[in-house]
C-alpha cells in the first residue's frame, strides 16, 4: 500500500494558534488528575459536556441522537463517578463512558446516518460570519471541518472513534485503550491507519499538489 | 529525540490543529442542565437497591428451579438405570450375586466341562473359572455376559445369563 506524502498544514501562521493546539492536545483544562467525586464531575461538567457532544455527534451522525447520548452518558457518570479507580483521569473516562452509550444507541437504534459533509460546512460557513473572521480564516476553517468531516466519514466507527479521542479530545494511547477496551498495541495500529486516511483526504482536498 | 519521532509528532500536532480549528468553528451544542442530569443520577440510585433486590431474587429463583430439575433428572435417570439391569459380573463368594433369584435357562445353550462339541444349535461361552457361582437350583452357573465363543468344551467353564427382568431380588 502506497502512503501519501506527508505534509504540514499552513496553520502556523494564526496567532494564538499553536497555544490553542497544545492545550487541546493535552486534554484541555480538564488534562491535571482530579480527585473523582461528584464535585470533580460537576466543576467539570461545563467544559467537558460540550466536548463530550461533539465526540458523540461524531459518532453518531446526529445532533438529537447525540444530546440523548450526552445526557445518558453523564447520568451515569455521575452516579458511578465514586467508585473510579485513583489516577484515572475523570475525562477520559468519561469519553469511555460515552463511547459505551453511543454503542448502545447504535444497536437500539439501528445503523446511524453518517453526518452530512455539506452540513458541517454550512453550519462552519455561518458561524465563521457570525464571528466575523477574516476572509482567510473563514477559508482555512472552512477547509478544516470539510477535510476532517470527510476523513471521519471515511473510518469506520471503531477507528473514528479511536482517532477523535486522540485528536480532538487529547486523550494519551493508554486512556483510549481503556476506553475502547482494547490493547495498546491496537490503538496505536487503528490511530495510525485513522491517520492515514486524513492525510489522503488532505491530499484528495488539495489535488495532490505538494 | 529521533527524527522520526520528532516528526511524527509534528504531523500530528498540524492535525490537531485541523480538528482544534473543527471544534472552534462548529456551533456549541445546548448541553443538557446539570441540575436535570444530577437528579436523574440521584433518582437511578435510590432505584437501584430495590433493583438489586429483586434480582437477587429471581437468581435464587433460577438456582432454586435448576437444582429441582437437576434433580428430577438423575432420580430419571438412576430409575432407568435400574430398568435396564443387564447380567452381572460376579465372582465366587460375591455378596452380591442373589443367589436366591431366579435365573434363566442358557441362551444359547451352554455346554458343561467335559463334554464333547457344541452342537449345532449350541455355542460353548469361554469365561474364567473363577467367576463361577452357584445358583438357586444347585446348578454351578456363571453370571456373565459371554465374553468369547470357545471351539472346545475344555476350554470353558459354565456360564449362564440372567434375565434383564430378573435381575433384581
Amino acid at each position: 500500500m502506497t502512503v501519501p506524502p506527508l505534509r504540514v498544514l499552513p496553520l502556523s501562521n494564526e496567532p494564538g494558534l499553536a497555544e490553542a493546539v497544545d492545550a487541546e492536545a493535552d486534554g484541555g483544562s480538564w488534562a491535571a488528575e482530579t480527585p473523582c467525586n461528584r464535585t470533580a464531575l460537576t466543576a467539570l461538567y461545563a467544559e467537558l459536556a460540550p466536548a463530550v457532544h461533539r465526540f458523540l455527534r461524531d459518532l453518531l451522525g446526529d445532533d438529537a441522537l447525540a444530546a440523548d447520548a450526552l445526557q445518558e452518558a453523564f447520568v451515569r457518570a455521575f452516579r458511578r463517578v465514586e467508585t473510579v479507580p485513583r489516577g484515572t483521569r475523570l475525562a477520559a473516562w468519561v469519553f469511555g463512558i460515552a463511547r459505551n452509550v453511543s454503542l448502545e444507541l447504535r444497536r437500539a437504534r439501528g445503523r446511524a446516518r453518517r453526518v452530512l459533509v455539506e452540513e458541517d460546512a454550512r453550519l462552519a460557513c455561518r458561524v465563521a460570519d457570525v464571528r466575523a473572521r477574516s476572509p482567510e480564516k473563514q477559508l482555512l476553517d472552512r477547509e478544516a471541518v470539510f477535510v476532517v468531516t470527510r476523513a471521519l466519514a471515511r473510518l469506520p466507527e471503531d477507528r473514528r472513534a479511536a482517532l477523535l479521542l486522540r485528536l480532538d479530545h487529547g486523550l494519551s494511547y493508554d486512556e483510549i485503550a481503556r476506553a475502547m477496551g482494547w490493547s495498546l498495541s491496537k490503538v496505536k495500529v487503528e490511530i495510525f491507519r485513522a491517520r492515514e486516511v486524513l492525510r489522503a483526504t488532505l491530499d484528495a482536498y488539495r489535488g495532490g499538489v505538494p | 529525540m529521533s527524527r522520526e519521532r520528532w516528526l511524527d509528532e509534528a504531523l500530528e500536532a498540524s492535525e490537531r490543529a485541523l480538528f482544534v480549528r473543527r471544534a472552534r468553528v462548529l456551533p456549541s451544542p445546548s448541553v443538557p442542565d446539570l441540575g436535570a442530569i444530577l437528579a436523574a443520577a440521584d433518582a437511578r440510585s435510590r432505584r437501584g437497591p430495590g433493583m438489586r433486590a429483586r434480582a437477587g431474587a429471581i437468581a435464587v429463583l433460577s438456582l432454586v428451579t435448576a437444582a429441582a430439575v437437576l434433580c428430577v433428572v438423575a432420580a430419571s435417570a438412576l430409575t432407568t438405570h435400574e430398568r435396564g439391569a443387564r447380567a452381572i459380573l460376579a465372582d465366587e463368594g460375591d455378596a452380591s450375586v442373589p443367589l436366591g433369584a431366579a435365573w434363566t435357562s442358557y441362551e444359547p445353550p451352554i455346554c458343561e466341562p467335559g463334554a464333547e462339541e457344541p452342537g449345532p444349535d449350541e455355542a460353548c461361552v469361554a469365561v474364567p473359572a473363577s467367576l463361577l457361582v452357584a445358583s438357586s437350583d444347585g446348578f454351578s452357573r456363571e453370571c456373565v455376559e459371554p465374553l468369547e465363543q470357545a471351539p472346545h468344551a475344555d476350554d470353558f467353564a459354565l456360564t449362564c445369563r440372567r434375565d434383564p427382568e430378573m435381575s433384581s431380588p
